[in-house]
C-alpha cells in the first residue's frame, strides 16, 4: 500500500516538475516576445500620444465632461426636487422611449443623418478654411430639387430616387458655389453670403412650392405643407424593416456614414483633397506653389453645399414610420439642421469620422429632451448643455495642447523644492560639525 | 409713402445700432459674429422687464422712462454675455468665429429657456401645467404721438409728413440710435480712448510697445459691443411686435453684413443700414403702392411677394461685390493677441 503510494507521489512530483519547466520555459518565450512587441509597438503608441487627433479627441472629451457638469448644475439650481430623475432620463438619452429601446435608437439614428450631412459640409468647408453657415440654404434647396422630381417626376419609373438625389445635390452644390464665387472673385466674406443665402432660399424655396403651377402643396384643409414624395422615389428600409420596424430608419445613414469616409479619403489621400486643405492653411503660399486659389474655393464651398443638399434631399425622401413619406412644411423659419451641424463638426475638430461619432453623441442627448420635459425641464436645457459643450470645446483643444507645458511647470516647481531641500540638509549638516 | 418710411425707420435704427455695436469690437480686434446673441439676450432682458412693469402697472404714466431704464437693463444683460466671449477670444485666445457661434446657439437656447421657465402657467389648483412660450407686452405706450391720431392718407403736405414720420409715428429709440451715432463717431476719431482702440485692432504689437494695454482695450471694446448689441436688440423687438419668442430673425447676421458694407466707418455703417433698411421695409409694406398692385394686376404669374422678401438681400449681395473689393478691415481683427512681455 505505501509502495504504491510513494510511487505515485514520485510521478505526481515528476510531472509537477516538467509542467513547472515546460511553464517556465513558455513564459520566459512569451516574455520575450511581449517585450519584442512592446518595443516594436513603442513608437506607435508615442505616435498615438503625440498626434493632432488625440489632442483632438482629448479636447473633445474634456469639452463635453465639462459641458454636461455645467449642465446638471444648472438642473440642481433650477429644479433640485426633480434633478435627480431629470439627470437620470438626460444620461439615459434614447433608453427613455417608450416604445422600447430599439425604436428609440433608431428614432434616434433616424434623426441624427440630416445632421450628420450638414456637420459634414460645415467639416469640409472648414478643413479648406471657409466658414459656411449657409449649410441650411444648401439643404434647403436639396430638399426642393429633390421634392420636386419626387413629386412630379413620375414617367422617370425606378430612377426617380437616384435622379431625386442626384438632382438635389445639385442644387445643394449651385447653392454652396455662389458665396465660393462672391468669395473668390469679390472678396465678399463666406458667412455673410451664405447667410443671405440662407434667407433667399427659405423664400424662393416656399414661394415657388406655395405657387399654384407646381402643384406640390396639399390643398385640401389648412395644412401649409407639401405632399409626400411618390413611392418609386422614397428612399429603401433595407433590413432595417425587420431590425428596427417602425422607427422611421432607412439606409440614408449608411450613405451619411459612406460620404463622411470618402470625405476623410479625399482630404487626407488624394492631391486634390490636399490642394483644398493648402488654400485654407494659406491662400497665398498656395498660388505660390501653383494652385488656382480662386477655383479651389467655388469647389470648397460646392462641395460643401452639395453634401448639405445630399442631407437635405434624403430628408424629403425618408420613407418615414409606416412609409408615410415626409413632407415638408412650409414655415417663415430658416430649417433648424444647418446650424445643428456646427456644433457637431466643431466638436470633431471638423474630422469627418468624428463628425459621425459627434452627432450621434448629440442626437443622444437630445432623444433625452421630452423624456426630460414630463420630469419638469423645459426642452431647451438639451440645447444650452449642447451650446455649453460647445463653448468649452472651442478652448478645450487649447487647454489640452498645453498640458504638456503644465506638466513643464509643474515638474521645475517640483525640482526647485527639491534642490532647496537638499541645500537645506547641507546647511543642517554644517551646523552639526 | 409716409408709412412706408415710418416702417423704414424701425429697420434702420436697430440695424444702425448693432452695427455700431461690431464695430466697437471689430475696431478693437475682436471679429464679434455674435452680435445675433446678444441682440437676442438684450430683447429678452428688455422685454421681460418691460412686460413685468406693465403688468404691475408702475410707471404707467411715464413709458419714455420706462423704456429708457429697459434699454439700459437690456445693455447690462448683453455686456454681461459679450463678457463670455471676451474671455474665450482675449484671455483664452480661441478661434473667435467658433466663440462666437457657441454664445448664438447659447444664447438661442437659454432666452427660450428662461421665457418658458420664468412664465408658468398654473391651473386653478396652483399646479403648473404649462408654461408660456414667449413675453407679451404693449408697445403702443412707447411711441411719440400717442396722444395725436393721424390717417396717414389725411397728411397734408411735407410738414404734416415729417410730423408723422418723425413723431407720430416714431418712437424715442429713433432719437436714442442717432444720439448712439453721433456719440460715436466722435469717440472713435476724436477722442484718445478711440484712437488707442483702433490702434490695438490695426496693430496690437505696436499699440503694445507705446505702452497701451491692448487686454485692457480689447475688453472694453467687447464690453461696449454686447451693451450696444443688446440695446439694439430691444430697440428691434419692442416695436415690431407685441410679444418676442426669442428670436430676432438674423438680424444680428444682417448687422454685420451692414458693417462691412458700411467699411467698419461709423457714417457709412448708417448709410447702409438706411440702404438695407429701405429695402426691407419695402418688403413687407409693399401692397400699399399703387404702382405696384397694378403690376401685380398687369402679371399675375410673377410671385411679387417673393422677389420683395428676397430684394433686400440680393441688394445687398450685389453692393457687397461693388464695395468690398477694397476692403477696409481692421488689419489685426480676428487674431488674438499675445502678450510675450518682452
Amino acid at each position: 500500500m505505501k509502495k504504491i503510494f510513494n510511487s505515485l507521489l514520485n510521478t505526481i512530483k515528476k510531472t509537477a516538475a516538467f509542467i513547472a519547466k515546460v511553464a517556465k520555459k513558455y513564459f520566459n518565450l512569451f516574455t520575450k516576445e511581449a517585450k519584442k512587441i512592446g518595443q516594436k509597438l513603442y513608437p506607435t503608441w508615442l505616435k498615438i500620444k503625440k498626434s493632432d487627433s488625440t489632442t483632438a479627441i482629448l479636447g473633445a472629451l474634456l469639452a463635453i465632461v465639462i459641458g454636461l457638469t455645467v449642465g446638471i448644475l444648472l438642473m440642481i439650481v433650477i429644479n433640485p426636487s426633480g434633478s435627480l430623475i431629470g439627470i437620470g432620463r438626460l444620461l439615459r438619452g434614447f433608453y427613455n422611449e417608450p416604445k422600447g429601446a430599439l425604436i428609440g435608437f433608431g428614432e434616434m439614428l433616424a434623426q441624427a443623418t440630416p445632421i450628420i450631412f450638414t456637420g459634414l459640409a460645415i467639416a469640409f468647408a472648414f478643413k479648406t478654411g471657409l466658414f459656411n453657415i449657409g449649410a441650411s440654404g444648401q439643404f434647403t434647396v436639396g430638399l426642393f430639387v429633390a421634392a420636386l422630381i419626387g413629386i412630379l417626376g413620375d414617367k422617370l419609373g425606378s430612377f426617380q430616387w437616384i435622379v431625386a438625389v442626384l438632382g438635389g445635390m445639385a442644387g445643394g452644390f449651385l447653392w454652396g458655389f455662389i458665396p465660393g464665387f462672391f468669395k473668390a472673385k469679390y472678396n465678399v466674406h463666406e458667412v455673410i453670403t451664405s447667410i443671405m443665402f440662407n434667407y433667399i432660399a427659405l423664400y424662393v424655396v416656399n414661394g415657388l412650392l406655395k405657387s399654384p403651377f407646381l402643384k406640390t402643396q396639399v390643398v385640401n384643409g389648412a395644412t401649409n405643407r407639401t405632399v409626400a414624395v411618390d413611392q418609386a422615389a422614397r428612399t429603401s428600409y433595407g433590413f432595417f424593416d425587420t431590425l428596427l420596424p417602425n422607427s422611421g430608419l432607412d439606409i440614408s445613414i449608411f450613405i451619411a456614414i459612406g460620404t463622411a469616409i470618402i470625405l476623410y479619403i479625399v482630404l487626407n489621400k488624394t492631391v486634390f483633397g490636399r490642394e483644398l486643405k493648402g488654400v485654407g492653411l494659406n491662400r497665398h503660399a498656395s498660388k505660390y506653389a501653383g494652385v488656382n486659389e480662386n477655383k479651389s474655393i467655388m469647389l470648397s464651398m460646392g462641395i460643401s453645399g452639395m453634401i448639405a443638399g445630399l442631407g437635405g434631399a434624403l430628408l424629403i425622401l425618408a420613407p418615414n414610420v409606416y412609409n408615410l413619406g415626409t413632407p415638408y412644411s412650409i414655415e417663415n423659419t430658416i430649417m433648424t439642421q444647418g446650424f445643428d451641424g456646427i456644433p457637431v463638426a466643431l466638436l470633431a475638430s471638423s474630422n469627418p469620422i468624428g463628425v459621425v461619432f459627434s452627432t450621434l453623441f448629440v442626437s443622444y442627448i437630445k432623444s433625452a429632451g421630452e423624456a426630460m420635459q414630463s420630469a419638469g425641464f423645459v426642452l431647451e436645457i438639451v440645447e444650452i448643455i449642447i451650446a455649453i459643450i460647445l463653448y468649452f470645446s472651442a478652448f478645450a483643444l487649447i487647454m489640452t495642447q498645453n498640458l504638456g507645458n503644465i506638466k513643464k511647470l509643474f515638474n521645475r516647481f517640483k525640482k526647485k523644492k527639491k534642490d532647496s531641500d537638499e541645500t537645506n540638509n547641507l546647511e543642517v549638516k554644517a551646523g552639526e560639525n | 409713402m409716409a408709412f412706408f418710411f415710418a416702417q423704414a425707420l424701425l429697420f434702420i435704427i436697430p440695424l444702425l445700432i448693432v452695427a455700431l455695436a461690431g464695430l466697437f469690437s471689430e475696431k478693437s480686434g475682436t471679429v464679434n459674429i455674435a452680435l445675433e446673441g446678444l441682440m437676442v439676450v438684450g430683447a429678452f432682458c428688455g422685454t421681460f422687464f418691460v412686460s413685468k412693469i406693465q403688468e404691475i402697472g408702475f410707471l404707467e404714466n411715464s413709458p419714455h422712462l420706462l423704456l429708457i431704464v429697459a434699454l439700459l437693463i437690456a445693455g447690462i444683460g448683453g455686456a454681461l454675455f459679450s463678457a463670455l466671449l471676451g474671455f474665450l477670444a482675449i484671455n483664452m485666445r480661441a478661434n473667435q468665429v467658433i466663440g462666437g457661434t457657441a454664445l448664438n446657439l447659447l444664447a438661442a437656447a437659454l432666452v427660450v429657456f428662461l421665457i418658458r421657465q420664468l412664465q408658468p402657467i398654473y391651473d386653478d389648483f396652483g399646479t403648473v401645467i404649462g408654461s408660456r412660450g414667449d413675453i407679451s407686452y404693449n408697445p403702443e405706450v412707447f411711441r411719440l404721438g400717442t396722444n395725436i391720431l393721424m390717417d396717414e392718407n389725411e397728411l397734408k403736405g411735407i410738414g404734416d409728413f415729417f410730423v408723422y414720420v418723425f413723431h407720430n409715428q416714431a418712437y424715442l429709440t429713433l432719437y436714442i440710435g442717432i444720439l448712439i451715432l453721433v456719440v460715436t463717431t466722435i469717440v472713435i476719431y476724436k477722442t484718445k480712448f478711440g484712437l488707442r482702440l483702433s490702434a490695438c485692432g490695426e496693430h496690437p504689437e505696436a499699440a503694445q510697445s507705446v505702452g497701451i494695454n491692448v487686454y485692457k482695450y480689447r475688453w472694453l471694446g467687447i464690453l461696449i459691443s454686447g451693451f450696444l448689441g443688446g440695446i439694439g436688440g430691444v430697440v428691434y423687438a419692442l416695436p415690431i411686435s407685441v410679444s418676442f419668442d426669442g428670436t430676432v430673425a438674423g438680424y444680428g447676421f444682417l448687422a454685420l453684413a451692414v458693417l462691412i458694407f458700411g467699411q467698419w466707418k461709423p457714417t457709412r455703417v448708417f448709410l447702409a443700414a438706411i440702404f438695407f433698411g429701405l429695402f426691407k421695409a419695402l418688403s413687407v409694406t409693399f401692397f400699399k403702392f399703387d404702382f405696384i398692385n397694378e403690376w401685380i394686376l398687369l402679371y399675375p404669374n410673377i410671385p411679387f411677394g417673393t422677389i420683395f422678401k428676397i430684394l433686400p438681400y440680393l441688394a445687398t449681395m450685389v453692393v457687397l461685390a461693388i464695395s468690398s473689393k477694397t476692403s477696409r478691415a481692421p488689419k489685426a481683427s480676428g487674431i488674438p493677441f499675445n502678450f510675450k512681455g518682452r
